[in-house]
């Protein structure tokens, strides 16, 4: 027997194992908060509702509340302060019901029922499409982009910043280059670059509900194609894996095989448009045979893979936080927004399963692409 | 003159080229500087009470965010020699509940599990069992290391292992020297400060993002059944006041009126201030953290 | 002939770390050169054969800036007609592409003549180890590093034979070609070599620390001897010099007399019994080289215990046995009196043994020490008795160091010393423990060859003390003098 195999095995076994525990657990708990709401329900304990349904009186009108507490204060005069309890409690409860835009909504309080959960999939399936959508293009964008940064670096081309200080430099020998118009012309040209530059990073970090409450008076943010953009330019995401790719490429381009297929004499200007020409390099397939970067770029992007587990729980997080925040009526985060401020833990922890279990398979086929390779790599 | 222009415009380049391959002293530095320009923008442009909201939230974030990698540091470590000792031990149910335990953690997107949490801490609030400012960003650091604390588990569980792969481990322990001595002293201090620092600077930044959003989140969605109103005062919540969120949405008539920007600047300022700190303090964090990791080569 | 000459300066970040004035070898001739490890030999050739990266380091050639010096015609010869064969051969190999494309990409591309020359490298017919070993992807132990040892070279010797004009100038560098072979592929390969200069006269710089080389080819190849040069680098204060290496002062130098003096008291220390079952393999004991007639490993006090195996037997692991971090399936071994087997519990040995009974010395010393102590520290951190002053540190280091030590070496941070130096730290640490048994895993990589006689000097003293000493080396022509026939072991793999 292998001990690659034996393994391999295990390791199917400890991935199916931790799932099925973690099934128990939220089961378990289910039980637990449904339980506990149905304890809630029944010693239901507000002193006040009985008197709600007095005839006559207007819980809105605080003579009303004035006088129902004066009243229980002459009838009851030996508990003064149970009676001081019962009327903050009915003002919390009014101040309550103008305020939280749920009363009005006619919250739905109930238990997570049968029929409730086809409803809840429904929300599910296209969060699950969006999020697919915005791997992938995460990933092509930190790819594409961090192979173009690290080319970038090995043409040693400066950064705008050092530009603009190289050009002044030059301008100044000549006599009244402040009067060129040329000159005026290129310094705003660099200058707005670099706005432009620092303009961009603040866009790529700044949390995704600044953007799109920043664009909402002119765009509609609620729809799919603007949370997909949100979702993979904004919260830092994109900008980070392509720092990260370009990590791996400036690792492995430090590796000894970079050295032998130097000594064989493989290509290695970075400039040659044969291997780096602008449509190759936005290429999905990307394939760099016969230059020395082929070598590079193929053992980053092998090792990236294993950094799509990462991702996708980050652009998960990410998602959850754009639909939560910029309140997406019917939207699968802003619902399980809503049934945490229910109290509805049952329906909570049925909306985490789902999401635990979302992770759980992106990792499973994660891990199984990256065990394909594996094995292919290990004869 | 203009050969002495020129020498210094050439020093200067000099300066910021040196400067540029220590990213991350140079971004402390813009840090710095940023912050400083906004006090004096502020100062002459932001209210009084608006800039001292302003200013507390900011303080209460950075302060949480501090002792959130605090909190996850000292966790992650205990973690870490915890999981190490387990797998010695070789006990299955054991390994297998550990196992679960950190999956739960690893499994459920950060965000939800800190929502979760902050739902407790709100109860627990709304029953004074927790007063205080100062003991409300305590608890809620400490919700929020709870699901960034793996990161640095896994970094230090990372570089034990790759110093048993050497002969590193075994080299000492033949020599009698104490496992915990080798892991803790050897490995951790000794070989991987640099490491942890960067990975907690990486963390901090985390840390903000998931705080304002959490914040945010709580503020804006529904103030209901739980209320969440007596938190203290953060960039993510402030954020969410009406006036504040009044600002930002203001930034939109930049796109049909692009003259309107001096007017965003002076009249819509506590919003666009709160937006600033958010962001600029995130990617200022990046930066610093990805200029330590080039400039001691990790 | 003509004589290249170069003087090379290396520093990262505004420190410099490798200098070396007259840095010279001959056209068309073979120099071996020999020298401590760390002090520069590998980075020195890397840089005349343009292979550094200016971003990472500033290199300066004859008074050129780096760039400059890349585009020069000898740097670009030496890359268009030359070769180089770099030192660790896991890394050196892409681990995604299949050995067989590796060996015809770029220049070496082209001519498919992989098969004549891995044949002669391999000693053994195509077919029987093409599928194996060449048409896969290299893996960290599949194939062996001996195996990726030979292919590297077999792409240098491809260079060679798709070479249009071998009188052009032209440079093959050997990195520690056989570093990872037993002496018998190490001979096959150094054959190989000779054969293909006699044909081309092609000019070589063989770095290595395999001081048997220099009897292998005074046996074998006395008559090319005027196109061979031995030349040493050595450290001079910061700086790296090279100068003429004494073959001859070798080649009469009498190990034997250690011998003559170290005759112990012969009490039985340690027994492992032949036969251990570990990795899905047994691997056994046996006195003689040819047969498999099986006998218990024995290491008596005042004694040396030499064991031999082609490398990739598991020598190491052996040892790692012994020491309880290996845990094999079926062993028996025997200290003093206390007998373990596989049913001992792994708190044995930390209990018992390590610090105490045994300690052993690991090839490696960059991976055994700590490159981020100081020099000092690595000897305060040992649980001793009484607490180390530092002078009690500077004296100990001076009986195996050929300089002056001095507070400033001792406050040094290891990852400072050259790859010699920081042997001598690792052999001394566990020497300072004074245990009775010691093991020790190649105690001389590493070092040049004063070292080594300062080495065999502290370890005849180990013996006088009484230890018994388990020595796992591929240096025969150091070490076998040294010991008994009586004491010398082989170890051979069954599955």
């Amino acid at each position: 027997m292998n001990i690659k195999n034996i393994i391999r095995k295990s390791l199917k076994f400890d991935n199916m194992k931790g799932v099925i525990l973690v099934t128990l657990l939220f089961l378990i708990s289910f039980f637990i908060a449904r339980s506990y709401k149905a304890y809630l329900v029944e010693n239901k304990s507000d002193s006040f509702s009985e008197f709600l349904a007095l005839p006559e009186f207007n819980v809105n009108d605080s003579m009303h509340r004035q006088l129902l507490k004066e009243a229980l204060n002459s009838f009851y005069p030996e508990q003064i302060e149970k009676n001081e309890k019962t009327a903050n409690e009915l003002e919390r409860y009014v101040v309550e019901k103008f305020t939280n835009p749920l009363f009005k909504e006619g919250a739905d309080r109930g238990f997570l029922t049968f029929g409730k959960i086809p409803d809840i999939i429904l929300r599910f399936i296209p969060f699950v499409i969006i999020f697919l959508l915005v791997l992938g293009i995460t990933y092509y964008g930190a790819v594409t982009l961090g192979t173009i940064k690290y080319l970038n670096y090995k043409k040693k081309s400066e950064s705008v910043v050092l530009t603009l200080f190289d050009f002044i430099k030059s301008e100044i020998n000549r006599n009244n280059f402040f009067r060129d118009k040329k000159f005026w012309q290129k310094l705003l040209t660099y200058s707005g670059l670099i706005i432009i530059k620092m303009f961009g990073y603040l866009v790529l970090f700044s949390p995704a509900y600044v953007a799109a409450y920043a664009m909402r008076t002119k765009i509609d943010t609620d729809t799919y194609p603007f949370l997909i953009l949100l979702a993979v330019f904004t919260n830092g995401i994109l900008i980070n894996y392509i720092n990260k790719f370009y990590t791996f490429l400036l690792h492995e381009g430090n590796k000894g095989y970079v050295e032998t297929a130097l000594v064989k004499n493989l290509d290695e200007d970075y400039n040659n448009e044969k291997y780096f020409s602008t449509k190759l390099l936005f290429k999905i397939q990307k394939k760099f045979d016969g230059h020395v970067f082929g070598h590079i770029y193929k053992n980053a992007e092998f090792q990236f893979v294993q950094g799509i587990k990462d991702m996708a729980s980050f652009l998960i997080t990410g998602l959850i936080i754009i639909e939560m925040a910029l309140n997406i009526q019917g939207h699968f985060g802003y619902e399980l927004l809503k049934q945490v401020l229910y109290n509805n833990y049952d329906v909570v922890i049925f909306y985490i399963y789902l999401i635990f279990l979302l992770v759980k398979i992106t990792e499973y086929s994660v891990d199984s692409f990256d065990n394909f390779l594996k094995r292919k790599y290990a004869n | 003159m203009q050969t002495n222009m020129k020498k210094y415009i050439s020093r200067a380049k000099d300066f910021i080229s040196r400067v540029y391959d220590n990213k991350d002293i140079l971004w402390i530095g813009i840090y710095i500087s940023g912050m400083l320009l906004l006090i004096l923008w502020d100062s002459l442009f932001l209210n009084a009470p608006a800039f001292s909201k302003v200013f507390t939230a900011y303080i209460n974030s950075i302060f949480a965010g501090i002792l959130v990698i605090v909190f996850a540091a000292v966790l992650g470590w205990g973690a870490a020699l915890a999981e190490y000792y387990t797998r010695k031990k070789g006990n299955k149910y054991l390994i297998t509940i550990w196992d679960l335990f950190v999956n739960m953690f690893k499994s459920v997107p950060q965000i939800i599990g800190i929502l979760v949490g902050y739902i407790f801490l709100a109860i627990l609030i709304s029953h004074e069992v927790i007063t205080g400012s100062f003991f409300q960003l305590f608890w809620m650091a400490v919700t929020i290391s709870f699901f960034v604390f793996i990161e640095i588990k896994e970094l230090l569980e990372e570089r034990i292992e790759y110093y048993s792969r050497s002969d590193f481990f075994n080299a000492m322990l033949c020599c009698g020297i104490k496992e915990s001595r080798i892991i803790n002293y050897e490995i951790f201090w000794k070989n991987s400060r640099d490491h942890i620092i960067q990975k907690l600077i990486s963390i901090l930044g985390i840390t903000i993002f998931l705080q304002c959003s959490i914040d945010f989140i709580v503020s804006v969605g529904l103030t209901s059944g739980v209320s969440l109103t007596n938190f203290p005062n953060t960039l993510g919540n402030v954020l969410a006041k009406l006036d504040s969120k009044q600002d930002i949405l203001a930034m939109g008539n930049l796109f049909s009126d692009p003259l309107y920007l001096p007017k965003l600047f002076t009249t819509h300022l506590q919003g666009i201030n709160i937006a600033f700190l958010i962001t600029f303090t995130l990617l200022s964090l990046y930066k610093i953290s990805n200029g330590y990791l080039r400039r001691k080569g990790l | 002939m003509k004589e290249f000459n170069f003087n090379i300066e290396i520093a990262k970040k505004g420190k410099e770390i490798v200098s070396i004035e007259k840095y010279r070898f001959t056209e068309s001739k073979i120099t071996f050169l020999f020298g401590e490890s760390g002090i520069g030999k590998t980075l020195a050739n890397k840089a005349i054969f343009g292979l550094l990266d200016e971003s990472l380091l500033d290199v300066k050639i004859n008074g050129l800036n780096y760039s400059a010096f890349k585009k020069h015609e000898v740097c670009r010869d030496f890359r268009n007609n030359g070769f180089f064969v770099f030192q660790e051969p896991s890394s050196h190999l892409n681990p995604l592409i299949k050995i067989s494309e590796q060996m015809n990409e770029g220049d070496i591309g082209g001519s498919r003549n992989d098969k004549e020359v891995l044949e002669q490298l391999w000693r053994k017919q195509f077919d029987s180890f093409y599928k194996n070993v060449i048409d896969i992807y290299p893996k960290p132990y599949r194939p062996s590093g001996g195996e990726k040892q030979r292919v590297l070279a077999a792409m240098a010797f491809k260079k060679l034979r798709v070479l249009k004009n071998y009188d052009s100038r032209n440079l093959y560098v050997f990195d520690e070609p056989t570093g990872n072979l037993d002496n018998y592929f190490r001979n096959v390969f150094i054959d190989n070599l000779i054969e293909q200069y006699i044909k081309h006269r092609f000019t070589s710089v063989f770095i290595t620390h395999d001081y048997s080389i220099v009897a292998y080819i005074q046996k074998r190849y006395s008559k090319l001897l005027s196109d061979i040069e031995y030349k040493e680098l050595y450290r001079a204060g910061e700086k790296s010099k090279l100068r003429k290496f004494d073959s001859a002062e070798f080649l009469k130098y009498d190990f034997k007399k250690l011998a003559r003096n170290s005759k112990g008291s012969g009490q039985l220390k340690l027994a492992v019994k032949s036969g251990i079952k570990v990795f899905e393999r047994e691997l056994i004991f046996s006195k003689n080289e040819d047969t498999n007639y099986r006998a218990s490993l024995k290491v008596n006090s005042g004694e040396i215990t030499y064991l031999k195996a082609p490398s990739g037997e598991g020598k190491t692991t052996i040892l790692k046995i012994i020491m309880g971090l290996v845990k094999a399936d079926e062993f028996a071994i025997r200290f003093e009196d206390k007998i373990v087997d596989q049913t001992t519990l792994p708190k044995f040995w930390s209990e018992v043994i390590w610090g105490k009974v045994a300690g052993i010395v690991f090839q490696h010393a960059d991976e055994a020490l700590n490159l981020n102590s100081k020099v000092k520290e690595v000897f305060q951190a040992l649980p001793l008795e009484e607490e180390l002053t530092d002078l009690d540190i500077i004296s100990k280091l001076n009986e195996i160091f050929d300089e002056e030590i001095t507070e400033e070496f001792i406050n040094k941070k290891t990852g400072q010393l050259s790859g010699g130096q920081k042997q001598k730290i690792n052999l001394l640490r566990t020497f300072m423990l004074d245990t009775d048994i010691i093991l020790l895993d190649e105690p001389t990589s590493g070092m040049d060859f004063n070292s080594i006689k300062k080495f065999l000097v502290m370890l005849q003293k180990k013996l006088k003390e009484n230890k018994a000493i388990l020595l796992v080396s591929h240096n025969e022509d150091i070490f076998d003098p040294l010991v008994d026939e009586e004491n010398r072991y082989y170890l051979k793999t069954t599955d």
